[in-house]
């Protein structure tokens, strides 16, 4: 209901009780009248026996159902004089919330964008996917047959459809140069699946979408019709060129349809071409269904458990041992990545430790102002407010502090979701991670909020709701003379010292590690060396057009003058590459168990140790003769040897690799260099010759006597004119790939932790200054007494440093346990992270403890030149 | 005691009965609520004094109930007043109401009545 609405019509209730009233009254003292009184004497009257109006009106309010409301009225009232009375407390204290609940706001945010969104469509609940699982190979997409077989399965599934990620070179029009960009290619059905999110023109018809029909169509993301084609209606119609075909835009998905993956965003959409249908080893379709409503999920597993059987009697080729499952959304997504998932449950983990700390922080406060409000309290009770009523108001106050916190958290929130979105991934493909500040992450850092409020609310709201009116009343908050504390503080501060101490043993540790990465040598050249990607197929290249193409590419790039060496490689350094390959090793389990090892492999040419940089430790490079029509050879690294040829040379010994087991015969060994991060443990890598294992997708590395980011350019231009139809990528120095690819995740994983830790910091700091602040002027007028029978100043600062040290060693202890499990959990998950640095783990207590009593100084001081005369009158 | 006999004979009204005494007074038509007070005074031989601390918060109560509805009108001095009346629903209760007393009230006397035996005891 309208807010106004309630207010007005409270309001309005609230005069016509009055009216009510005032009438009874007069009534009353008319009939008085009558009766022969006066007419003050006869008002008098009525009113004494109408009792107290201001009671009648009370309970009278209470039958509305608004007396919540009045009540929160009230309560709002006195939480704003709380809060204006006291701007010191409550600037500390919303400053606190709004770090904590910014770190939530932030970590959710992001979380959702890995994770969590739904995808844009109608019901996405009833959208899951279906996979198929090996014990080999892991969870794997379908093939065109098995969709079509799931298709008919009309009593479960609605709708069945089908799609892949797929890049090409993508011209706008007729002679423009081809990009490459990510588009997908999706079967029949796929819009009406997602809701048909179209803004503009119209989904795929029946006959554009059968698996073989050619396919002239194609729809555009909304972000590419707005950069390429300026949100022109006039787009529909025209003609783009895909892989060298001509396509007519005939739809425009709408602005919230990013796709169904939550990293990579299609710029556009295709129909799926299949070229055989019935070919079951080709499974590259990521198949949705949409449930019928009311069917079960355990009622689909026993069905595609019944379909996996007869498929595999019927394709055992294909299909032995190959389960099909379904997945939720969720599911599926923990499934691609299952790092990712660890590593946004850790971060999710750090935020919640950071709100830990600041509610704790405003916890104390809270628990030093309820000491100084007893009185307050005391006074409200025995005017008989009840013991739940004055709960209800501390919490309310809670509540209004976390509110005013939550608008900061959300600031916060909002600029850490802002720098994660702008980071970059060094590649072409529309990948980044889309976190935004949508209306679930606001209502979840509003939830944080509430729960925070009523965490840190309630503590303090029963202690200071506690009876003990009379001691109250009488002596302000001096009456327990005894030492004991109340039992939350100091168990509150330690509690904050210690998070503190994990959280930065945790960023120290990664400070360290990261340190160490940037002292690593990758073991491979990063300056002067240029990246150029292709793929020849997307511009319609056979496989023989394709290695002519590359003859032709490497000929011409290795006559400039300016070309020291120029080499082709399937992987790019420091990229997941997947080219992960099976290796066979002939009478020896490399896993018990398993007979065969999953080992990355590269196709590389024979210039392209020499070109990057990588020395040969024995035996020879690859030679031009190494071709199809000669042995098949390898050149495995030195881990490689190490772990499966027990430390031999290697050179001469042979294995098999991948599903059609080619023995290869090892001629040399290259040095161990690091492949996907500099974090990483040495890793077994093996080097196929490219005309022995070639492959469509190459990169061109370049090594140039001058600084490619100078010379780049026309490199990229050279190789152009080769074919301008042929679509080049991922062009640039390999120095700024390196620096993004390789260093620029730890760095931005280190801000973000190492951010957190300071934020941990600040918030412990000030959590101690106030509480030993508090500590001072619970204490004035002992400390009165002390420096008038002749205590030293220093005695007195000693003394009060002294209550935060011990608390704070207390803390460190503590701390100190939980961070060695911490580390534990951190060096397990990140190899690169190595042994506690011992320098560490002794400098970060000992600066927090030093911090510690740095913090309580201020109030120490203050402390010490108490004024004892009037320290003994006020209280 | 210096407060004088008919003040002595007030009588609490029954816990419970507040709302059968209230909507049986305005079973003969609408009336305010000083109207009301008066009414159930008189009535009661001068036994029952309503308290006006219980008579409006149980006015309050049964209007929003439903029982009773309540419109401001002009009373015959030309006062403005807030009538209160039965609504169909009020009526309803009323009678269940003035059940659930009879059968309370026959409880109660038949708790009180004492065994013959007892007496000659």
């Amino acid at each position: 209901m309208n807010i106004r609405r309630v207010f007005w019509r409270f309001f309005q209730r609230e005069r016509e009780l009055d009216d009510e009233i005032e009438f009874h009254l007069r009534m009353a003292a008319r009939e008085h009248m009558e009766r022969g009184d006066g007419e003050r004497e006869a008002r008098n009257s009525a009113r004494r026996e109408f009792g107290s109006v201001t009671f009648a009106r009370e309970i009278t309010r209470e039958m509305w159902g608004f007396a919540s409301l009045e009540r929160l009225r009230q309560d709002l009232r006195y939480a704003v004089r709380l809060l204006v009375r006291n701007p010191m407390f409550a600037l500390t204290s919303i400053l606190s919330l709004a770090l904590g609940i910014g770190a939530n706001t932030a970590m959710f945010g992001i979380s959702e964008a890995i994770l969590l969104r739904p995808l844009a469509i109608p019901e996405p609940q009833d959208v899951m996917l279906i996979k198929t699982q090996t014990p080999t190979a892991g969870f794997e997409d379908l093939a065109f047959a098995e969709l079509e077989e799931l298709r008919k399965r009309e009593e479960l599934f609605e709708c069945v459809a089908g799609g892949h990620h797929r890049g090409v070179a993508f011209a706008l029009g007729q002679d423009a140069t081809p990009r490459w960009r990510l588009g997908m290619a999706v079967t029949a059905d796929f819009f009406s699946m997602m809701g048909a999110p179209l803004a503009r023109g119209r989904a795929f018809l029946a006959e554009e979408v059968k698996p073989t029909a050619p396919a002239p169509v194609v729809i555009l993301s909304h972000r590419l019709w707005r950069t390429q084609f300026g949100a022109s209606d006039s787009a529909i119609g025209t003609t783009v060129r895909i892989n060298g075909t001509a396509h007519t835009v005939i739809g425009v998905v709408s602005p919230e349809f990013t796709g169904v993956d939550t990293l990579m965003h299609p710029e556009f959409y295709v129909p799926v071409h299949v070229e055989e249908p019935e070919d079951r080893r080709i499974r590259n379709l990521r198949v949705f269904v949409r449930v019928k409503p009311g069917v079960k999920e355990e009622r689909i597993e026993a069905e595609l458990a019944v379909m996996a059987k007869s498929l595999e009697s019927e394709f055992p080729a294909t299909n032995r041992n190959r389960l099909i499952t379904v997945q939720t959304q969720l599911e599926n997504r923990i499934n691609q990545s299952r790092a990712v998932a660890a590593v946004v449950v850790m971060l999710m983990g750090l935020a919640l430790l950071v709100l830990a700390v600041a509610s704790a922080n405003v916890a104390g406060l809270l628990l030093a102002r309820g000491r100084v409000r007893m009185r307050e309290m005391a006074v409200r009770a025995s005017i008989g407010a009840g013991r739940l009523r004055l709960v209800r108001q501390m919490l309310t106050e809670s509540l209004m502090l976390a509110l005013l916190g939550a608008l900061g958290g959300i600031a916060v929130g909002y600029s850490v979701i802002q720098f994660v979105s702008a980071i970059q991934v060094p590649t072409d493909t529309p990948i980044g991670i889309d976190a935004r500040l949508d209306s679930r992450v606001f209502l979840f850092s509003l939830g944080v909020s509430c729960f925070s409020a009523f965490c840190f609310g309630l503590a303090p709201a029963l202690q200071a709701s506690r009876p003990g009116t009379v001691h109250a009343l009488k002596g302000g908050a001096a009456p327990r003379r005894n030492r004991r504390r109340p039992w939350g503080r100091n168990a509150l501060v330690a509690a904050q010292v210690a998070c503190t101490l994990v959280l930065l043993v945790a960023s120290a540790a990664f400070l360290d590690g990261f340190r160490k990465m940037l002292v690593v040598d990758p073991g491979l050249r990063t300056s002067g060396l240029m990246m150029i990607e292709f793929d020849p197929p997307t511009a319609g290249y056979s496989a023989q057009q394709t290695r002519q193409f590359y003859r032709r590419l490497l000929d011409t790039v290795r006559a400039d003058g300016d070309v020291v060496s120029a080499a082709l490689s399937r992987c790019v350094p420091f990229r997941p590459n997947f080219t992960d390959e099976p290796v066979f090793l002939a009478g020896s389990e490399p896993e018990p168990g398993k007979d065969s090892v999953m080992v990355s492999a590269n196709p590389v040419d024979e210039a392209y140790f020499q070109t990057v940089g990588i020395p040969l430790m024995r035996g020879r490079p690859f030679v031009p003769t190494d071709d199809s029509s000669s042995k098949p050879v390898a050149i495995i690294n030195e881990e490689f040897a190490e772990r499966y040829f027990a430390g031999e040379s290697g050179i001469g010994r042979t294995f098999r690799y991948g599903e059609s087991r080619t023995q290869v015969e090892v001629v040399g060994v290259a040095r161990n260099v690091k492949y996907l991060s500099l974090a990483e443990l040495p890793q077994p890598y093996f080097y196929l010759p490219y005309l022995q294992s070639p492959r469509s997708r190459m990169t061109l590395f370049v090594h140039t006597r001058s600084d490619p980011r100078l010379t780049g350019d026309r490199l990229v231009r050279l190789v152009q004119s080769l074919d301008p139809s042929q679509p080049v990528f991922n062009t640039r120095p390999f120095q700024e790939f390196y620096e993004m690819g390789a260093l620029g995740p730890s760095r931005v994983a280190l801000q973000m932790i190492t951010a957190t830790g300071i934020v941990g910091l600040l918030l412990a700091l000030v959590g101690i200054y106030g509480l030993v602040t508090y500590n001072v002027s619970r204490q004035t007028r002992e400390i009165g007494i002390r420096l008038a029978v002749g205590a030293r100043r220093g005695q007195v600062v000693g003394q009060v440093i002294g209550q935060g040290l011990v608390v704070a060693l207390w803390g460190c202890a503590l701390g100190g346990v939980a961070a060695y499990f911490t580390f534990r959990g951190l060096a397990a998950a990140l190899s690169g992270l190595g042994a506690l640095n011992p320098l560490v783990a002794l400098v970060v207590p000992v600066l927090l403890v030093l911090l510690t009593v740095l913090a309580s100084l201020p109030a120490a001081l203050r402390a010490a030149w108490i004024d004892p005369v009037r320290a003994l009158r006020t209280e | 005691m210096t407060r004088d006999g008919r003040a002595q004979r007030r009588l609490d009204v029954l816990q419970g009965t507040l709302d059968l005494i209230v909507l049986q007074t305005l079973s003969w038509g609408s009336m305010h609520g000083y109207a009301i007070s008066q009414s159930i005074r008189a009535r009661s031989g001068e036994r029952f004094q309503v308290e006006t601390g219980s008579l409006y918060p149980a006015l309050h109560r049964l209007e929003r109930q439903g029982w009773l509805k309540a419109e401001w009108r002009m009373t015959e001095c030309n006062q403005r007043a807030k009538f209160y009346s039965l609504t169909a629903k009020g009526k309803q209760q009323l009678d269940e109401e003035r059940g659930r007393w009879t059968e309370f009230r026959a409880a109660i006397e038949q708790l009180l009545e004492r065994p013959a035996g007892e007496e000659t005891a």
